[in-house]
């Protein structure tokens, strides 16, 4: 298990350090060799004020949302849970539109973040509520579409009532997802809020690999259920919400990535968290270097890139489980 | 000493009043038709749901208020459906069963799942991914896991009803190996022939109570067994002066 970890972590370190080294023109490490030897000062401004922060931010953003999903995916014991799917992140861009509308983000920087978690946070309480009462799990993923639709259809009035086109593509630009521009404050600002959802996910990490076998089950174990999904819920609340403040809507990240190291962990939903997070960080570091990349007119969107790449394997991934079962 | 004591419980219309003692080096059968509250009572006595009415004792503490790792430590329940909801191996979850004792215990039952695995004889498919088991060696796994947390106490909800005759008499042996080491075991079965030949005292249960406590002799299954399922049951005495067999028939017993 450690040492799936430490082989993420290298792969984390080479992308990120790919990632320094990728600009507009291709990849050069000529930008990295002025800055070590002090011939060109705005070197140092390329590196610190523009690349890292970006990297910084689609690496948090990536590690907060393979977490979220992993955790999600072992409470409802369900593979295709993700923050997305389930309305979550739906919910957090309203809360973080509705601030930018209302001007509550340009008065107080809070707002945003504040409303992304809040957002975040109800949707997440009504599915936990939700998923108490229902036994199905095909059930818990209809209200989570349904509660993803009510937040697009509010999104939508929004839109539709946006006062002029300038900020009609404000909100729009919002909802893409990226993580260009962003400032090491905009980082410190919201990355608290995900260190402490990701702590409380990973202390039900035991919890977890327990609810393997089942609520019933793993409560004649000694499973404290209530406190699980209480942390599960809050936590991914918290990461979800925040993340979606620092990046707007990124989709898809959280259901890939424990998918691809699932295998590598004995399949133990508890052992899944800490591999899901290193390996959607490095996703979400790749996803953004091919925005950076790719030589288009207009920018890519990190969350178009992303939903473009994802979405094919969130399919694949409902296919295959088709054919295997069917609860 | 751990003791369970029920006094009482009572569920909407699922159960009614029933009364329940379980010490350790007993091994007690719960039989009763479809239906008719066992479940329901095990479910409640390991401390799984609130009863409407009653309390559930176990070394004289109220169940309710022990925490979940404390009532685990003491109390183990095998469920009667088994769940796995990822392909986990079967080493991995026979080590769950270590929960309640810590995260190290959970790492080093994984290692030591065999011995569990043993006892039930299913060693060979330590490494098997759970998925790629059959319903009977599932029930067998999710025995281990419950024998695993070597609990002074174990509630076992139908664990012999997926399995073949010769495993179920594999089964129902060391349970009773289990119980003259110390443990308490409280079994559901829906085999009488088994009830009569392992258990040390037979619970009739009916429409939602408990309708008699009986030792496993000829003439109390007999009559039990015509009152609650409404069949008619002849017993073959063994020389020994057990009980060799059941002969199972519909109607009342007619003698």
């Amino acid at each position: 298990m450690t040492r799936v970890n430490l082989l993420l972590a290298a792969l984390l370190l080479l992308t990120a350090t790919l990632a320094v080294m990728a600009g507009a023109r291709g990849f050069s490490p000529a930008l990295l060799a002025d800055w070590l030897s002090g011939r060109d000062p705005a070197a140092a401004i390329i590196l610190f004020d523009i690349r890292l922060p970006r990297i910084l931010a689609a690496a948090s953003v990536g590690a907060a949302l393979g977490l979220c999903g992993a955790g999600l995916q072992a409470l409802t014991r369900n593979p295709l849970a993700e923050p997305s799917i389930l309305g979550v992140s739906a919910a957090a861009t309203l809360g973080a539109t509705l601030a930018l509308y209302f001007g509550l983000a340009a008065a107080w920087s809070w707002a945003l973040p504040l409303g992304a978690i809040g957002g975040a946070g109800l949707v997440t309480a009504l599915l936990a509520s939700a998923a108490v009462r229902t036994r199905g799990m095909a059930t818990l993923i209809l209200i989570g579409v349904g509660l993803s639709s009510l937040a697009g259809a509010a999104m939508a009035l929004i839109l539709n009532f946006a006062p002029n086109p300038f900020s009609l593509s404000d909100l729009v630009n919002w909802t893409l997802g990226s993580v260009a521009n962003r400032s090491l404050a905009d980082l410190g600002l919201t990355l608290p809020f995900m260190v402490a959802g990701a702590a409380m996910l990973l202390t039900q990490r035991r919890s977890l690999s327990l609810l393997a076998i089942g609520e019933e089950a793993a409560g004649a174990h000694g499973l404290d259920f209530r406190r699980t999904q209480i942390a599960v819920v809050v936590g991914t609340g918290l990461a979800t919400g925040a993340s979606v403040a620092l990046a707007g809507a990124v989709g898809f990240v959280g259901i890939v990535a424990p998918h691809v190291v699932r295998p590598w962990v004995g399949h133990d939903p508890g052992r899944t968290l800490v591999p899901a997070a290193l390996a959607g960080a490095a996703m979400l570091i790749i996803a953004d270097m091919l925005v950076r990349l790719l030589p288009t007119d207009t920018e890519l969107r990190l969350g178009v890139v992303a939903a473009l790449a994802g979405a094919p394997i969130f399919l694949l991934i409902a296919l295959r489980r088709g054919t295997v079962r069917h609860d | 000493m751990t003791e369970l004591i029920a006094k009482g419980l009572t569920l909407a219309d699922r159960l009614v009043d029933a009364k329940f003692r379980l010490s350790p080096g007993e091994l007690v059968a719960i039989v009763g038709p479809n239906g008719s509250g066992k479940s329901t009572l095990m479910r409640l006595l390991a401390g799984q749901g609130r009863p409407n009415k009653g309390s559930v004792g176990l070394d004289g503490h109220e169940i309710a208020r022990l925490s979940p790792i404390e009532r685990a430590r003491r109390l183990a329940y095998l469920p009667q459906r088994t769940e796995v909801a990822w392909p986990i191996t079967v080493a991995d979850m026979v080590a769950l069963g270590r929960f309640a004792f810590g995260g190290a215990e959970v790492v080093r039952g994984a290692d030591e799942a065999a011995r569990w695995l043993e006892e039930v004889g299913c060693a060979a498919l330590a490494r098997r991914s759970t998925a790629t088991l059959s319903g009977g060696e599932l029930a067998l796994v999710a025995l281990a896991r419950v024998f695993a947390a070597e609990a002074p106490l174990l509630l076992l909800d139908e664990p012999v009803a997926a399995l073949d005759p010769r495993r179920q008499l594999d089964i129902m042996t060391r349970l009773e190996a289990r119980s003259r080491a110390g443990q308490g075991i409280a079994v559901v079965l829906h085999d009488l022939n088994l009830a009569a030949q392992f258990a040390r005292r037979i619970i009739w249960m009916k429409a939602g109570s408990i309708v008699a406590e009986t030792r496993p002799a000829a003439s109390a299954i007999a009559e039990h067994a015509a009152d609650v399922f409404d069949v008619s049951v002849r017993v073959d005495p063994d020389p020994a002066g057990g009980i060799a067999g059941l002969s199972v028939r519909r109607g009342k017993t007619r003698e």
